[in-house]
C-alpha cells in the first residue's frame, strides 16, 4: 500500500516536471520566433552566382561582400509590379541617406531573351544610377533562379505578340555575411519599414 | 412666389440627379512614366459610377499604344506575381472602383513613343451604357511609398 502511494507521488512529480519543462521550452521558442523585423525572416545561405551587368561586366554575389544586397527578380516588359518594386527600392535607398553606400540593389531578369545588356542599361539606371541589372544566357538565369527558389514562366498576351512573365516578385535581403535574412513579398513594400530593417542590421 | 422658387429648386435638384444617372466619372488617372525603350506601361485611376444602373467597361484603347487591355496583378501565397486579363469589368451603380499599382490597371502594350518627357496620353474607355469616355491621362513617375496607404 505504502509503496503504491510512493509510486503515485513519483508519477505525479514526473508529470509536473514534464509540464514545466514543456512550458519553459514553449516560452523560449516563442520568444525566439518573434521577430522585430518588417520582412519575413528566411535565414538561408545566399547561393553564389555570376552574371553579366548592364555594362557588360561579370558580376558575382561575392563582389558585394561588405554590402547588404537587395535582390529582385523581374523583367523590363513588366507593366505593373516591377516598375513599382524598382520605385520602392529607390525610395528605400533614398531614406537610408549616408548608409545607402552600404546597400546594393540588384535586379536580375527572368526574361534573358528580351532583356539584353543594352536593354538593362536603359532600364535599370533610370530608377537609380547605382542599381545593378543582371542578365545572362537562359541557362545561367535558369540556374540562378533555381538556386534562389524563384519561379518564372512565360504568359501570352491576347492582343499582342508581346508576352508577360509570371515570376516570384519578393525582394530578398542578403546580409553582408551572405545570408538571405529576409523576404519582402508584394504586401510588404513600405519603403520606410524596409529601410528600418536595414538600419537595424547595419 | 416662394412656392414657385421652392418647386424650381426641387425640380432643378431632381433634374441634376437624373442627368447623373448612368454617369461615369474617371478620377485621379495617371500613367506610369517608364524608362526609355519600354514597350509597356500601366494606367491607374478611379472609376466612379454615379448612376442608379449597373454598367460595364467593355473595351479601351489609346493612341499612345498598339493595344490596351484591362489586367489585374495577382500575387499567390508563394510570392509569384501573374497578370490576369479581365474581358469585361462590372461597374456596380453608385460605386467606385480603384485601379492601383499592384492591382487592377490598364496595360498599354506596344508604346508608340517613350513616355519620358510626355505630358499625357489619350485614353478611350467604352462602357456598355455610358458609351465612350475620352480622357487625357497625365504621365507621372511612380512615387511608391511617399503616400502609400497600409493594408
Amino acid at each position: 500500500m505504502k509503496r503504491r502511494n510512493l509510486f503515485k507521488i513519483l508519477i505525479g512529480m514526473l508529470v509536473i516536471i514534464i509540464l514545466l519543462w514543456g512550458i519553459i521550452l514553449y516560452v523560449y521558442l516563442d520568444q525566439n520566433n518573434k521577430s522585430d523585423y518588417y520582412g519575413i525572416v528566411y535565414e538561408r545561405e545566399a547561393p553564389e552566382f555570376t552574371l553579366t551587368d548592364q555594362d557588360g561586366s561579370k558580376v558575382s554575389l561575392s563582389d558585394f561582400k561588405d554590402k547588404l544586397v537587395l535582390i529582385f527578380f523581374g523583367y523590363t516588359h513588366c507593366p505593373d509590379i516591377c516598375p513599382m518594386t524598382m520605385s520602392v527600392m529607390n525610395n528605400v535607398v533614398d531614406q537610408l541617406g549616408d548608409q545607402a553606400d552600404q546597400v546594393q540593389v540588384v535586379f536580375v531578369t527572368v526574361d534573358p531573351e528580351r532583356d539584353t545588356q543594352e536593354k538593362l542599361k536603359s532600364y535599370v539606371p533610370y530608377y537609380n544610377e547605382n542599381f545593378i541589372g543582371l542578365t545572362g544566357t537562359p541557362e545561367e538565369i535558369d540556374k540562378v533562379a533555381d538556386d534562389y527558389n524563384i519561379f518564372y514562366s512565360k504568359e501570352e498576351v491576347e492582343s499582342s505578340s508581346e508576352y508577360l512573365m509570371g515570376h516570384n516578385s519578393s525582394v530578398l535581403l542578403i546580409t553582408p555575411d551572405g545570408e538571405i535574412l529576409m523576404k519582402y513579398p508584394q504586401n510588404r513594400m513600405d519603403p520606410a519599414s524596409i529601410a528600418g530593417d536595414i538600419e537595424s542590421i547595419l | 412666389m416662394k412656392t414657385t422658387l421652392l418647386l424650381g429648386v426641387i425640380f432643378f435638384a431632381f433634374a441634376q440627379f437624373s442627368s447623373a444617372e448612368g454617369d461615369i466619372a474617371i478620377n485621379d488617372a495617371w500613367v506610369r512614366e517608364v524608362p526609355p525603350g519600354s514597350s509597356v506601361s500601366a494606367i491607374y485611376m478611379t472609376i466612379q459610377s454615379n448612376g442608379d444602373e449597373d454598367d460595364k467597361l467593355v473595351s479601351m484603347s489609346s493612341k499612345a499604344a498598339e493595344s490596351a487591355e484591362l489586367h489585374t496583378s495577382k500575387v499567390d501565397s508563394n510570392g509569384v506575381a501573374t497578370m490576369e486579363m479581365i474581358e469585361v469589368l462590372d461597374i456596380p451603380s453608385n460605386n467606385s472602383i480603384d485601379f492601383q499599382p499592384g492591382g487592377m490597371h490598364i496595360m498599354l502594350i506596344g508604346l508608340k513613343e517613350s513616355l519620358v518627357g510626355k505630358d499625357s496620353v489619350n485614353l478611350k474607355l467604352v462602357f456598355e451604357k455610358a458609351g465612350e469616355v475620352m480622357i487625357e491621362v497625365p504621365v507621372k513617375k511612380g512615387q511608391e511609398g511617399g503616400h502609400k496607404h497600409h493594408h
